[in-house]
């Protein structure tokens, strides 16, 4: 809620600046099950032994499991999961973690892995504008960030946050479905993104079976 | 690659990091 007179500041204004240049790879299909934590994990690793400083952003905050084929997991489960707390506050900014010499950030981090995000699409929005922006990281090149499948806000969110080029890599696999799927996906015409091949990798590593955590809370210090 | 994979699929992950990596070009570019 606004106080009277208090401008509406739009979700993205406070990513630090440097961040908000770093040009962001998104991986998305329009189905799920084809690969995309697969390829978003297998692109990043050689993109970080070409030498390039990679953050990886695992959006997909209901099958977050670029952390667990990293070998991350968050056995000690959470008790609420804070969007967003005032500047200077321990829990203002989260830390990425380095992993085979990838900064990551991920909702697996957040929770436990035994648990779920149940939440609805703004708090969704929030969660992932929380890993991209307010995240810490260490003077990254370029950031992937794995999607959920399909179209719907936080894909929106991700091609349209910050003036930075963004670059889709639509995953499909041999299939007439997933192959009829990417078209919807793609960025809207007003960003700058170029299409990339996608490399279908196994969907091995499937999320498991997760229990749901209510009620999410917001803590705001 | 940490993921059990051909050595095909992996020859393609690495090509197409090589791809990104020109494309997105270094921050002295930007």
């Amino acid at each position: 809620m606004r106080a009277a007179g208090q401008q509406e500041r739009p979700l993205g204004a406070d990513v630090p600046a440097e961040v908000e240049q770093v040009p962001v790879i998104a991986v998305a299909s329009g189905k799920g099950g084809v690969g995309k934590t697969t390829a978003a994990v297998n692109v990043a690793l050689p993109l970080s032994a070409e030498g390039a400083r990679v953050g990886l952003v695992d959006a997909d905050l209901y099958g977050p499991d670029a952390a667990h084929m990293t070998g991350l997991n968050r056995t000690k489960d959470a008790s609420h999961v804070t969007l967003f707390a005032a500047k200077g506050t321990a829990s203002a900014r989260l830390q990425a973690v380095e992993r085979y010499g990838v900064q990551m950030a991920s909702a697996a981090f957040l929770i436990g892995q035994a648990q779920g995000l149940g939440v609805q699409a703004p708090i969704a929005q929030l969660l992932v504008h929380r890993l991209i922006g307010g995240t810490t990281w260490d003077d990254i090149d370029c950031l992937i960030v794995d999607l959920p499948p399909g179209t719907a806000d936080i894909q929106q969110l991700v091609f349209t946050l910050g003036k930075r080029a963004t670059y889709a890599l639509v995953v499909v696999t041999p299939s007439a479905r997933t192959a009829a799927r990417p078209r919807p996906c793609s960025p809207p015409p007003r960003t700058q993104s170029r299409s990339g091949r996608a490399y279908p990798g196994s969907s091995a590593c499937r999320s498991a079976r997760r229990r749901p955590m209510t009620p999410t809370s917001a803590s705001r210090s | 690659m940490i993921t059990r994979a051909v050595p095909e699929q992996v020859a393609a992950y690495e090509l197409l990091a090589r791809q990104l990596r020109k494309a997105i070009g270094t921050r002295s570019d930007r």
